[in-house]
């Protein structure tokens, strides 16, 4: 199976959605706990994780899935 | 400074929301491209530090006192005073004389109302004072997360009923599934 376009647009859509929403978590609890608190790294990473999906999900080339495809068949 | 109530509300709203997106989007990778594409793993990986940072603020909300204002003890007129920081670690970390509160409420420990109990008497050896803030809170969060993963169960099959038939071909996965949220509600 493979990713359409349409839905990979609205793959993207979600997830900048979920990165603008999940923003201001790691900035709150290094204000409130320190930069340097497990919690607030694991927050880092975890924003830094979903930094890398959507750019993955921008740069996904669609088409060049399809040519992976039919070389495949 | 100390993470106020109001910050562990927006915490865990905000968490516990981007847990049910981040999910539904690793499932609709995964369903598509399968599991093993690097798009699929990197939102698997994603899924999984959101609900990890969930967890660990979950953790953090139980186990410390919180920096709003102390309200009175249910006993008498007097604010409740907390216990020494070192006697309240220890009660923290001491067996639960109550451990066997879902035998006797007829459900596994894995039952939200065991871990609603268990958290609940934990706060109260902590704080020294039993809080209808801290109940509210703590049964607000359970809800929540109940109603996250009902939800998240409901369009996953609805989306991906296929997933559940070949799941249900394994001897025996199914059946732990269902389980499972029976054991919830």
């Amino acid at each position: 199976m493979q990713l359409h376009p349409r839905e990979l647009n609205e793959l993207t859509r979600k997830a900048g959605e979920l990165l603008s929403d999940t923003t201001d978590v790691p900035r709150l609890l290094k204000m409130r706990l320190g930069a340097d608190h497990a919690l607030a790294e694991a927050a880092d990473d975890m924003l830094a994780s979903i930094q890398t999906l959507l750019r993955e999900l921008r740069s996904f080339d669609v088409s060049a899935q399809e040519e992976d495809d039919e070389a495949r068949a | 400074m100390r993470i106020t109530e109001a910050d562990y509300e927006y915490l865990l709203h905000t968490l516990s929301e981007a847990r049910s997106r981040a999910t539904e989007i690793a499932v609709s990778i995964s369903a598509r491209v399968g599991t093993e594409h690097p798009l699929a793993k990197l939102a698997n990986a994603a899924a999984l530090k959101v609900e990890s940072v969930l967890r660990d603020v979950q953790k953090n909300a139980t186990d410390q006192p919180t920096a709003s204002p102390k309200v009175f003890d249910l006993a008498g007129d007097a604010p409740a005073t907390s216990p020494e920081p070192a006697a309240a670690e220890a009660n923290v970390k001491a067996p639960l004389p109550w451990a066997s509160f879902h035998v006797e409420a007829g459900v596994g420990p894995e039952h939200w109302v065991s871990q609603f109990v268990d958290e609940l008497m934990r706060e109260v050896r902590t704080s020294g004072a039993i809080r209808f803030e801290t109940a509210e809170r703590l049964l607000e969060r359970h809800k929540q997360t109940f109603e996250h993963d009902l939800a998240i169960a409901r369009r996953m099959y609805r989306n991906y009923p296929h997933l559940f038939h070949e799941e249900s071909n394994e001897a025996g996965a199914s059946q732990n599934g269902r389980r499972m949220l029976t054991a919830r509600v």
